[in-house]
């Protein structure tokens, strides 16, 4: 009776491991990588419409983006609805790592020229151990280089200074919805009136909705959270910054089209300086355009 | 008749102990899209495959793997064609229809039928290839095509010129016995 047992459970063992092996499919599952996989396309571009997305331009991938914003639409027809107007900001986004992006930059407002440093230190992953956010910096130096207003008065390099620092914290949560919080903290070593703070705390709120497959609706907005009653340095009244627009992917390239009441592209001016609203049709319309170059020689070395 | 339950018993054990599988998870998937205007090339280094010396055969493909020279557009082939947030894998299993002694070194001209899922859609296809035996390694290579309409990956009229009807595929993968 004892070895009828033992013969069974050996048939019974048999039978299980010949499953086990049967199931090659089940096998391959389980050799699969058990490492959590990261979460892409969080915003479909390094810019979520003017500000920073937690995005990066891909290591040893140079990025090239002409950002264009027309004039002010209330201009009416006489503007052809501030299209006789322009401003232009190229910048070059290179990739140093996955993580790692160095940035130059001219803006055609206050002629100014930027270096840019963005990094991200945490990516939002699905999986074992996963990661529910994706956390960056961003940080730029831009310095103005207008003539002096009054050349007579002893003028200074650092007044040509401003500096833009932010947190992004970002997550997709779903295919088709992104959010994206960002404080910031913009500081200008020359502002109007002593009694002005050169610093500003910012806030802002970022987001995008995928519509199809190639074309995604994204809006962001920076509220200032002080300072908000500070007029420009010539006198203007500023406002809070809001823009909306899409991105239309063309293959290789994607397309911005927005409208927002930011004059400066910069991402100070877009938060200081703006100096018109959406209330009484300040706003304008805008592209960006952006080609990337690999300079990746390892995969391109590759045969096929 | 207990003696003929256990030899039984060891017989079956034995006869599943001789399929023997072989096995890799670094096998190299690359495709290959040829236009006019734009080749498109990608490779994916760590690709699964399972071979059982019965001649069942299991390939899975994690289709974030894939590696482009363009990184964006590594994302674009992610997210907008084979939507691998929904359908993470690619994968084919079947059964290689001639019989093999794997044994034997030599090369074997052969072909695999079964079901060829991609993009969430499963196809049915005999796909040639070849099997080289030396020693206790078996290498597998194919060439194929794969039509994009036959797996519903859609390319939008902008992109049409850039992406070719048919996807050329390759596969070569080195097995080892899997202990």
């Amino acid at each position: 009776m004892r070895n009828l047992l033992l013969a069974s459970i050996l048939v019974v063992f048999s039978s299980l491991t010949a499953f086990a092996q049967d199931d090659l499919m089940g096998m391959l599952q389980d050799a699969g990588p058990q490492k959590p996989t990261p979460v892409f396309a969080t915003f479909k571009a390094p810019r979520v419409i003017t500000g920073q997305s937690v995005e990066h331009t891909a290591a040893r991938h140079l990025n090239f983006v002409i950002l264009h914003r027309f004039g002010e639409m209330n201009g009416g027809a006489y503007t052809l609805f501030g299209i006789d107007q322009a401003n232009i900001r190229l910048a070059f986004d290179y990739g140093l790592t996955d993580r790692i992006q160095l940035g130059l930059a001219r803006s055609s407002v206050g002629k100014t020229y930027d270096g840019s440093l963005k990094v991200k230190l945490l990516a939002q992953s699905k999986g074992k151990k996963s990661m529910p956010i994706t956390l960056g910096y961003y940080g730029n130096v831009g310095v103005n280089t207008e003539t002096w207003a009054n050349p007579n008065r002893n003028n200074y390099f650092t007044s040509r200074l401003s500096f833009f620092n932010q947190i992004n914290i970002a997550r997709k949560f779903n295919d088709w919805v992104s959010l994206q919080v960002s404080p910031t903290l913009v500081h200008y070593n020359l502002v109007g009136p002593k009694s002005y703070d050169n610093m500003m705390f910012a806030l802002g709120l970022s987001g995008s909705i995928k519509l199809s497959r190639s074309v995604r609706f994204n809006f962001e907005t920076y509220p200032r959270l002080t300072a908000q009653d500070q007029l420009s340095r010539t006198g203007d009244k500023l406002y809070n910054y809001l823009a909306l627009g899409f991105d239309i992917e063309t293959g290789g390239h994607v397309f911005q089209l927005m409208l927002s009441n930011g004059n400066g592209m910069l991402e100070q001016q877009m938060v200081r300086e703006t100096r018109t609203q959406w209330a009484d049709g300040g706003i304008r319309l805008g592209f960006n355009v952006s080609r990337t170059f690999s300079f990746d020689k390892k995969e391109k070395s590759k045969k096929w | 008749m207990k003696k003929i339950f256990f030899v039984i018993a060891l017989g079956l054990m034995m006869s599943q102990l001789s399929a023997q599988v072989y096995f890799t998870n670094a096998g190299k998937v690359s495709f290959f899209s040829s236009t006019p205007v734009e080749d498109i090339k990608a490779e994916n280094p760590k690709t699964l495959v399972a071979l059982k010396t019965n001649g069942e055969l299991a390939v899975v493909i994690y289709n974030t793997g894939f590696e482009f020279e363009n990184k964006l557009m590594q994302e674009h082939f992610n997210e907008k064609y084979m939507e691998s947030e929904k359908y993470p894998q690619s994968t084919f299993q079947g059964k290689i229809n001639e019989k093999i002694d794997f044994t034997k070194d030599g090369e074997y001209n052969v072909t695999a039928t079964g079901k060829l899922r991609i993009h969430g859609v499963e196809q049915n296809r005999t796909i040639s290839g070849k099997l080289i035996i030396k020693g206790n390694t078996i290498q597998l290579i194919s060439n194929f095509k794969v039509k994009t309409a036959d797996h519903k990956i859609e390319i939008p009229t902008l992109v049409v010129a850039k992406i070719a009807e048919e996807i050329e595929i390759k596969v070569d993968a080195m097995l080892q016995p899997k202990k």
